[in-house]
């Protein structure tokens, strides 16, 4: 075997990794939709405790749950599905993100509805779970950004714990703007560089 | 270049579209027929021919399915594959440096 043959596997070698490194990588897409829905829905609940409409907040918390869980599992999917591969770090971030949920909706709605705890205190703990998952998918997808997004999660739970009325829905958007669509946006943006800007 | 080291090389894995299509599946849960076949730049009945000689080896797992009416088939490595597929980039990495020392 000469030394250009050996160089010639070498380089079949880089362009695989390299095609199936830029094909699978993450868009970002999941981050910024349940972002935006999760903003949407804090003033959209705002709203309704301005207007005395507090008996539907939990309606619309869960309903927005539901339409984060399948926005968040089309847009993984249709990712997957266009790329035409799976990563291994999408998959675990999948998994990670079932895992985070699965509690933070029991410390949303279960235990409050058990009479554990009052209402108030359940978004405080879930957001500690929402911070678990987004440094874990940081340190998975290796993206700083997204580790640190993890911060705005568990500060803003303090913050939340400290705060009440329209102080707190101020905290709630700024923990979701920092901890889901910035992340969401980093994510995008190294996402269209690795694909050289084609990207619609 | 040591004749033996050549012989050492595995041919299953040697082949260009063989190696390409491990060097895809190395990294990456799972991948479908079309992502393999637009990767690789081989023809259908080219590729499925060294899925099969792969799938045969132990190499890798292929998966048909239907998504609606249309075929979908999905290649995964299993750890035989990549234990052959680590064993041949050591190999390769042998030589260059047997190449580097002559």
């Amino acid at each position: 075997m000469t030394e250009n043959q050996v160089q010639e596997q070498l380089a079949i070698i880089r362009a695989m990794v390299e095609r199936s490194r830029r094909e699978t990588a993450e868009s970002g897409a999941f981050f910024k939709w349940i972002g935006i829905i999760g903003i949407i829905a804090v003033l959209v609940i705002s709203g309704l405790e301005a207007g005395g409409l507090s008996h539907v907040v939990v309606a619309v918390v869960l309903a927005v749950f539901l339409a984060s869980g399948v926005v968040g599992y089309l847009t993984v999917a249709r990712r997957q599905r266009s790329a035409g591969a799976r990563s291994y770090p999408a998959t675990i971030c999948g998994s990670v993100w079932i895992a985070c949920s699965v509690p933070a909706i029991i410390v949303l709605f279960l235990f409050p509805l058990l009479g554990a705890y009052g209402w108030n205190l359940g978004v405080v703990i879930a957001a500690l779970f929402m911070g678990v998952g987004a440094f874990v998918s940081g340190v998975v997808l290796e993206v700083r950004a997204v580790i640190w997004s993890s911060l705005a999660w568990w500060s803003g739970a303090v913050a939340m714990a400290l705060v009440q009325g329209p102080l707190r829905t101020v905290v709630m958007v700024v923990v979701l703007l920092l901890g889901m669509v910035f992340p969401g946006m980093v994510l995008n943006r190294l996402y269209r560089e690795r694909r050289g800007g084609d990207v619609s | 270049m040591c004749p033996e080291r050549i012989l050492d090389l595995d041919p299953l894995v040697h082949a260009p579209v063989r190696l390409a299509v491990l060097s895809i599946l190395a990294g990456v849960k799972d991948a479908d027929f079309v992502f393999l076949r637009e990767s690789v730049g081989a023809t259908d009945g080219n590729l499925s021919t060294h899925l099969a000689k792969l799938e045969q080896a132990g190499y890798i797992r292929i998966k048909k399915a239907f998504a609606g009416k249309k075929p979908h088939t999905t290649c995964g490595i299993t750890a035989k594959g990549r234990k052959a597929f680590i064993a041949y980039l050591e190999q390769l990495e042998r030589i260059v440096e047997g190449q580097g020392s002559n």
